[in-house]
């Protein structure tokens, strides 16, 4: 044999032996990268998982979750249309023929009074249960998509989950179209209702020969008009001095100056509609609406200048807020595992007191904004 | 639509209720079921219908005319036409739509609308009224609780003994177990059974570990010694073998001495069969020992040593005398060697050694004054103490451990030999003979003397991965940390095993728990909620709209 040959064969057992390693090495690699594939795979469905139960024990259960706040609605809605049939039936007129024309008024003015606050309440669910369904929905959008054949273990408990996720979906979409179905059947029967109930009575009136009352009838007409004009904004304005004497308690400064501007244009409204109505309703009635609205207007622009009484700054305020919460915070957040508002809440509470100061307002106004959204969670 | 409750069918829409509640209770006991005309167990309930009410305009009164207000008094009939009782409207209304929305809950309606007849209640409504007329009868008596269960507990003991009778003994099911008559129900796997991972170990591949040590001494093409020494280990978690061999070959005065001592050393101790040992000795390429001992533990210990005398002719010439001389080399060679072999454990040495010095006998071809020889060469003093320790040791896991030494100690090739020679030769003048002396060189060198490690490796080899210690090459380093990835590999794949069993094993049980169970029933029961709602909205504003219409 030549020594060409040998180096030859030198060679080509090199290159075996290199391949061999190489071919090791290669396998190691690729296991590795199925393993971490596994790992990655096993974390996707963790976070999948992890959003699934987030959405459906937040958002869809919790007792601030769209199914409470259905049921709420639905009862609502139920107690409502209720309301509306004793209505009527206190327009059947039964009994003796001595009808009291004012008062069947005053039940009607207060009894319409209420519907429409009731149905104020009902319009700020369904859009909170819009808010929820959305809410929940992008929740479940965020855990992305994945193809169930990548899991050989387990494969079963992905395709479950999958499914469990889309059901969720479907039920935030399908809960979630309730208030918009509602909402304008809602809106309709409230429009028509005092007419329809105006009509019961004059029927009702002339049915019992009671034809004389039918001109006292106008003038409860004119009153329920001008309350059906007027309580609508003025039902918004007791919401917004509720919300700004909380957001006084609570030192929220941003809120209660918005609060003021909105409550500003607000009572300018609602005076130009009271006094609108002046000749059709009772001077008594507009002088009422009127002292009701400039209370308001005057407890909401008190409420400011108290929280500026106060001579602390936006951060200060906004810290204590946080302050406030926090004993709510620790008795609701203990469980495990621990909810994302508490998550949330703890994230505020983790800024230094020093950055809240350098904290231009912008921020701070975000951080009662958020704070806000946490608060009835921690109730 | 007239609604005239006749007596045969229904009598009272609370008789009805009674039945449906005692229902679940007395027909499990089937003591009150007509086993002529009812089965014994009926399950009445259906699928709940969403509730509609009933409105004040569905209502008419026995002569068709419709009821106006619902103040009015209405006349409810038998089938016979009989006044049973006279209610006001509203009053009727109400106690319809209490009694239409509990039939709904059931899957039935007033209304007949979706083949919930229920009509279909009446097949066994006699029965179910006896039902709730003894229901009704065992509510009065108003007995305590703990009576009642005593009144129940003999028969549910007999209801058990009876039962327990019936069960096939242990030996009888598995002879039914392979009778194709018999169907052997086995449940299928539950669909969410997430199987624990079983934790993965790294295999412990064969440890082989050769140590070579070669050697070429000597000045020129005349005098070298040369060879090698080699000890290699074998182990694995079934195995243990050590092999040393040591040749030593030489040249002197350019002739192959060949190979002066060959000495080949074994240990083996296979985890299933015996246990071997053997040394084989050569000297000048004769086998002068062979052993080999096998045996269930072998312990020896032993030196052998053999003289060695060995020679050649040489020719040369000193200035003008041809010279004859005979080379040779003389010494003993052998090897010390011991074992320790058992079962999957070894310990063996070996220890050649060689004393051999070159000499020479020298002659003139021509007569001339004298000859003779000089000096003193040590051909080669030679220690190499090989030892191999291999042990593999179990304890829940394998482990290897493993020992390679190899020592030398070496003076070879130092000194001078040479010859001479002497002649006198007769000069012109006084004194008449003079002395002619000359030399020769076989061989002149300081030598070499070295003594220390020729090689030492030892290892441990377990699945948490191998540490060698010692003079370690590029390929043991590169072993190891082929090793090490391995085992790392093995354990990130365990880790992953773990934490997705972990993820999807909280996800079954999340799955499992009765809020995941109760997204759709709750959707579809808030659903079904609104429709009724929206149901009762419309009649509402249908009512509004015909007094609007009206006016």
């Amino acid at each position: 044999m030549t020594l060409f040959s040998h180096i030859k064969l030198f060679v080509i057992a090199l290159s075996i032996a290199g391949t061999s390693v190489a071919q090791a090495e290669s396998s190691l690699e690729q296991q590795e990268r199925e393993t971490a594939h596994a790992i990655s795979n096993a974390n996707f469905i963790s976070q999948f998982a992890g959003r699934y139960k987030a959405a459906r024990n937040e958002h869809f259960f919790g007792s601030h979750g769209i199914k409470k706040k259905s049921e709420n609605y639905l009862q609502g809605i139920q107690a409502w249309t209720e309301d509306w049939f004793k209505l009527l039936a206190l327009l059947n007129l039964d009994g003796s023929n001595d009808v009291n024309i004012s008062a069947i008024e005053a039940q009607l003015s207060i009894r319409l009074t209420d519907q429409v606050r009731a149905l104020n309440q009902l319009f700020t669910l369904g859009s909170e249960i819009e808010r929820q369904s959305l809410a929940g929905k992008r929740i479940l959008a965020g855990a992305g998509t994945f193809d169930p054949n990548l899991f050989s273990e387990g494969k079963d408990v992905v395709l479950r989950l999958m499914k469990s996720k889309n059901d969720l979906d479907r039920s935030f979409s399908e809960l979630g179209a309730i208030p918009n179905k509602s909402i304008p059947k809602l809106r309709e029967v409230m429009e028509i209702s005092k007419n329809g109930a105006m009509a019961k009575l004059k029927i009702r009136l002339i049915e019992k020969g009671l034809n004389s009352l039918l001109p006292s009838v106008i003038a409860v007409e004119n009153l329920l008009a001008a309350q059906e004009k007027i309580e609508p904004p003025l039902a918004e304005l007791a919401e917004l001095e509720r919300a700004s004497n909380e957001s006084l308690l609570f030192t929220r400064p941003f809120h209660l100056k918005a609060s003021n501007i909105q409550s500003k244009a607000l009572c300018s409204t609602l005076q130009k509609i009271i006094l609108a109505e002046k000749a059709k309703v009772s001077e008594s009635f507009i002088q009422n609406n009127l002292d009701r609205v400039n209370l308001f207007c005057k407890n909401i622009e008190d409420y400011q200048a108290q929280l500026a009484a106060i001579s602390r700054s936006p951060a200060k305020l906004v810290q204590g807020y946080l302050k406030t919460l926090s004993p709510s915070a620790k008795r609701k957040c203990s469980t495990s595992p621990t909810p994302t508002y508490c998550e949330k809440f703890a994230i505020l509470a983790g800024i230094p007191a020093k950055t809240f100061e350098d904290f231009p307002d912008s921020r701070l106004e975000f951080i009662e904004t958020e704070l806000r959204s946490i608060q009835p969670q921690l109730k | 639509m007239k609604y005239i409750f006749k007596r045969p069918r229904l009598r009272t829409p609370l008789m009805l209720i009674a039945a449906f509640v005692g229902l679940a209770f007395i027909e499990t006991t089937n003591a009150f079921a007509d086993p002529v005309k009812c089965p014994e167990n009926i399950d009445n309930k259906k699928p709940a219908l969403a509730f509609s009410a009933f409105q004040p305009k569905d209502l008419h009164h026995p002569d068709g005319t419709p009821v106006q207000s619902m103040s009015e008094k209405i006349d409810i009939l038998d089938e016979a036409g009989k006044v049973l009782k006279t209610m006001p409207a509203g009053d009727f209304l109400i106690e319809l739509n209490d009694f239409e929305e509990k039939l709904n809950q059931s899957g039935y309606s007033l209304r007949n609308p979706s083949g919930n007849l229920i009509g279909g209640l009446y097949t066994c409504l006699k029965s179910l009224e006896t039902q709730a007329q003894k229901t009704q009868e065992m509510l009065r008596k108003d007995l305590p609780l703990t009576q009642q269960l005593d009144q129940y507990m003999p028969r549910f003991d007999e209801s058990w003994k009876r039962y327990k009778a019936d069960i096939p003994s242990w030996d009888e099911l598995k002879k039914r177990s392979n009778d194709v008559n018999y169907d052997v129900y086995i449940p299928e796997k539950p669909p969410l059974a997430i199987v624990a991972p079983i934790r993965l170990r790294t295999e412990l591949k064969p440890l082989i570990k050769e140590r070579p040590w070669p050697f070429n001494w000597g000045e020129g093409k005349d005098f070298n010694i040369f060879g090698k020494a080699n000890l290699s280990v074998k182990a694995s978690k079934i195995e243990a073998t050590a092999n040393g061999t040591l040749e030593v070959s030489g040249k002197i005065v350019g002739k192959d001495v060949g190979e002066i001592l060959g000495i080949i050393a074994s240990a083996e101790s296979p985890g299933s069969d015996s246990l071997r040992a053997g040394v084989e000795v050569r000297v000048i390429g004769k086998k002068l020992l062979n052993f080999q001992k096998s045996g269930l533990s072998i312990r020896e210990d032993n030196k052998v040593s053999y003289p060695v005398d060995w020679a050649t002719e040489y020719r040369f010439a000193i200035g003008f005398v041809p010279m004859r001389a005979r080379l040779g080399l003389q010494g003993s060679l052998g090897i010390m060697h011991g074992f320790a072999v058992m079962p999957l454990r070894l310990g063996a040495y070996a220890k050649p050694f060689a004393r051999s010095n070159a000499y020479a006998q020298v002659g003139a071809d021509i007569a001339i004054g004298g000859v003779g020889v000089g000096g003193e060469l040590t051909l080669i003093n030679l220690d190499v103490p090989l030892t191999a320790d291999v042990n593999v040791e179990w304890d829940d896991e394998p482990e290897i451990k493993l020992a390679l030494r190899g020592t030398a100690e070496v003076n070879t090739l130092s000194g001078r030999l040479y010859a001479y020679a002497y002649a006198y030769y007769p000069k012109p003048w006084p004194p008449w003979k003079d002395k002619w002396t000359g030399e020769w060189d076989f061989f002149k060198w300081d030598g070499l003397s070295w003594k220390g490690n020729l090689f030492e490796y030892e290892a441990t080899y377990t699945s948490a991965g191998l540490v060698a210690k010692g003079d370690l090459k590029a390929e043991d380093v590169a072993e190891v940390q082929a090793i090490t990835n391995e085992i790392q590999l093995t354990q990130l794949k365990d880790k992953a095993n773990q934490y997705n069993y972990a993820v999807l094993k909280a996800v079954t049980e999340d799955l499992s728990n009765p809020e995941a169970l109760n997204v759709i029933p709750e959707t579809e029961s808030l659903k079904s909620l609104w429709t009724s709602q929206s149901a009762l909205l419309s009649s509402y504003q249908k009512e509004l709209l015909s007094w609007i219409q009206r006016s």
